[in-house]
């Protein structure tokens, strides 16, 4: 089974998340900031993908990315942000993509799809 | 005018019109009182009344000033010795030359006097004529049709070069020409001219009101020629720099050096008088009288001459204004400029302020609206159609539909980034993007070498994206390959950063060339051509060329700019 973390500091995001790609047959891990998840991630094997909100207290979505880019190379990073003004800083491309939140999860679902398949 | 007459009839007069038995001479207005007076017999009468007494005939031109000018026995009263008073107006009418002579006049010198008030006169019509005058052509064709008009100076074709500055040299240009082209015309003109149906003045107002203009074949004779005169030891540039008039010949314009010269206008003779203003030459006129082969006389080139020194002052004035004109041109361009820059830059920052309060308010309402539309669609995934809510729920993800994509269309319509271009040193720009935190390059070996200091214009955040992602795309191509180098060199007006890998054999520079355009996933591809679109909106490009050892090699290009002020 594949996993994949949430980092989302909205609880309704994360919670809402959490259902779908459970359902989707995904083991969820949740982290509610940029430091939590550094600290649930000990090791690049823990998760198979993360899927990372920009717009956070503390440690920001960027930030982490750098950081995860540095520590666990190869880790498929997806930015999920309601902003979708970050697509034109060059930071964000370092991700493996960048989907604006919406109601509708399919393109975010199809993304995690391909790049887990990979 | 004055002056004009103190040069006809004084000492230092070069032609010999009036001096030769000059004893004194006045100039009065027509309120009777002096405005100028030369030679030793002005000093004899006690004053202007007794003047007026002793030559009754002084009073009748004053009231008569459109009577044309007599000459009259000088009472023995004035002089002990017996003499001849010329008494006539001026051109202009308001002022009266009063010339007292030695002895009685001949024919031949009463013919002089009347030659030098004519040229008075000339001078006169022109002048009034520059004042009308609205541009520098006018005053141009003014010049040369005072030099060829039969009641002007009479030469028959005149030609004007004016001074310019071509490839920093100095040069005379041929800018005007005016007279008849062939015999017929010249008889044609000069008929008009001796049968009284044009006058002067009339040619002057035909000419300021266009009805004359047009391309003459004379034009087109001097269309093109150019006279240098810095660095050349020809007669023209010795006789323009030294200011000094001379009458052209075969004898002189035999030399190889004249032939264009020749070709076109003829070997004269010809007159060749400077137009020195008062800064500086300006050019010159060359007359000659090509038709009627008359030949030139001393006379002749002295009153071109003093002619010319009007029409320099005229002409440098006119030309002077010009620049000034451009001048003032371009500082109200600049001015608009500056101002056009000023409200762009007040919309810029309002448009960003704009921007970033718009995403703000999309971050505000897209999360919500993403839990309230996904959990709906979570929901209804398992309610059967039939369900009471099934509907409700539809209606809520429909109108959620709806609100994202206004909230979409809002967004991208103040997505503004500005530019902030500035002057930047390539090197510095390089290095801080290779030491930007990129996880990507950890213990990467990139060296630059700058062959010298090379600036751009370019804004720095922009250029910096274009060549991280150009450089993550050549770390992903040389993965276990060695060091890459980046070489900055400036090739004439272009900065040339070559890109190399360690023990390439060619296979690198073209792999990285063709991920531009067949990248292996859709996101560097994606990416690559963001990096393109940044490069060629500074007018930069990629490319690859072959080295001096055959090897293909990856170019990053970009216009070198050094920093203005």
């Amino acid at each position: 089974m594949k996993t994949i973390m949430i980092v989302d500091d909205e609880p309704a995001i994360r919670k809402l998340y959490q259902r779908e790609f459970s359902e989707e047959g995904y083991q969820v891990l949740l982290a509610a900031s940029g430091e939590e998840a550094l600290q649930k991630i000990k090791d690049k094997n823990d998760l198979d993908l993360v899927i990372l909100d920009i717009k956070m207290e503390g440690m920001d979505g960027l930030e982490l990315l750098d950081e995860l880019r540095s520590r666990f190379r190869g880790l498929p990073v997806i930015l999920n942000s309601a902003y979708s003004t970050y697509k034109n800083d060059f930071t964000s491309w370092l991700a493996d993509a960048y989907i604006v939140k919406s109601a509708d999860l399919t393109e975010l679902r199809e993304k995690v799809q391909e790049l887990l398949a990979v | 005018m004055i002056a004009m007459l103190e040069r006809m009839i004084g000492e230092s007069s070069p032609p010999d019109l009036i001096r030769s038995d000059l004893e004194g001479y006045f100039v009065m207005n027509r309120a009777r009182r002096p405005v100028h007076a030369g030679g030793p017999l002005h000093q004899s009468p006690s004053s202007i009344d007794d003047l007026l007494k002793r030559i009754p005939q002084i009073e009748y031109h004053l009231d008569n000033p459109d009577k044309p000018g007599g000459f009259y026995q000088l009472p023995e009263s004035l002089s002990a010795k017996s003499g001849t008073v010329y008494i006539g107006p001026l051109p202009g009418g308001e002022e009266f030359l009063i010339a007292c002579f030695d002895g009685g006049l001949e024919g031949r010198q009463i013919s002089r006097v009347h030659s030098g008030i004519y040229f008075l006169s000339l001078i006169a019509q022109t002048i009034k004529a520059f004042h009308d005058a609205d541009d520098l052509e006018d005053i141009l064709r003014i010049v040369l049709t005072g030099v060829t008009a039969g009641a002007g100076l009479g030469f028959n074709r005149a030609f004007v070069f004016l001074t310019e500055i071509i490839d920093s040299r100095l040069c005379l240009v041929g800018k005007h020409a005016i007279g008849p082209a062939s015999p017929e015309e010249a008889g044609q003109i000069w008929g008009k001219l001796s049968s009284g149906e044009i006058t002067l003045e009339q040619m002057f107002n035909d000419l300021l009101q266009e009805k004359t203009r047009g391309e003459s074949q004379l034009n087109r004779l001097i269309d093109g020629l150019i006279i240098e005169l810095d660095g050349r030891d020809n007669l023209f540039a010795k006789a323009a720099q030294e200011k000094k008039s001379m009458l052209l010949d075969e004898t002189v314009l035999h030399e190889p050096a004249y032939r264009d010269f020749c070709e076109r206008l003829g070997s004269g003779p010809m007159a060749f008088v400077p137009l020195v203003g008062k800064e500086s030459l300006q050019g010159v006129i060359i007359a000659d009288n090509h038709i009627t082969k008359k030949p030139i006389a001393k006379t002749d080139l002295q009153l071109l001459d003093i002619f010319a020194r009007y029409a320099s002052d005229s002409i440098e004035k006119f030309r002077l204004y010009e620049s000034l004109e451009s001048k003032i041109r371009d500082l109200e361009m600049a001015n608009r400029m500056i101002v056009m820059s000023r409200e762009n830059l007040l919309k810029a920052e309002r448009l960003s302020v704009l921007a970033e309060m718009a995403g703000q308010v999309a971050h505000e309402i897209r999360n919500p609206l993403t839990v309230i539309g996904g959990f709906a669609k979570s929901m209804i995934r398992k309610m059967p159609a039939t369900h009471e809510n099934y509907e409700n729920l539809n209606t809520i993800i429909e109108q959620v539909g709806r609100i994202e994509i206004a909230l979409n269309r809002f967004t991208s319509l103040v997505n503004y980034q500005s530019k902030n271009d500035q002057y930047c040193n390539l090197e510095n720009l390089i290095e801080s993007t290779i030491h930007l935190r990129t996880g990507d390059w950890t213990g990467r070996r990139i060296e630059i070498i700058a062959k010298e200091p090379i600036m751009i214009l370019t804004d720095p955040d922009l250029f910096r994206q274009a060549l991280f992602l150009i450089l993550q795309q050549a770390g992903a191509i040389n993965e276990h390959k060695g060091k890459i180098t980046l070489i900055l060199e400036r090739d004439d007006n272009r900065a040339m950063v070559r890109i190399e890998s360690e023990n390439d054999d060619g296979s690198f520079a073209e792999s990285l060339y063709r991920s531009f355009t067949s990248a292996q996933s859709l996101e560097s591809t994606r990416r690559l051509a963001v990096a393109l679109e940044i490069l060629k909106y500074y007018q930069g490009n990629v490319g690859l060329e072959t080295s001096r050892s055959n090897i293909p090699r990856f170019y990053i290009e970009i216009p070198c700019r050094e920093e203005v002020g």
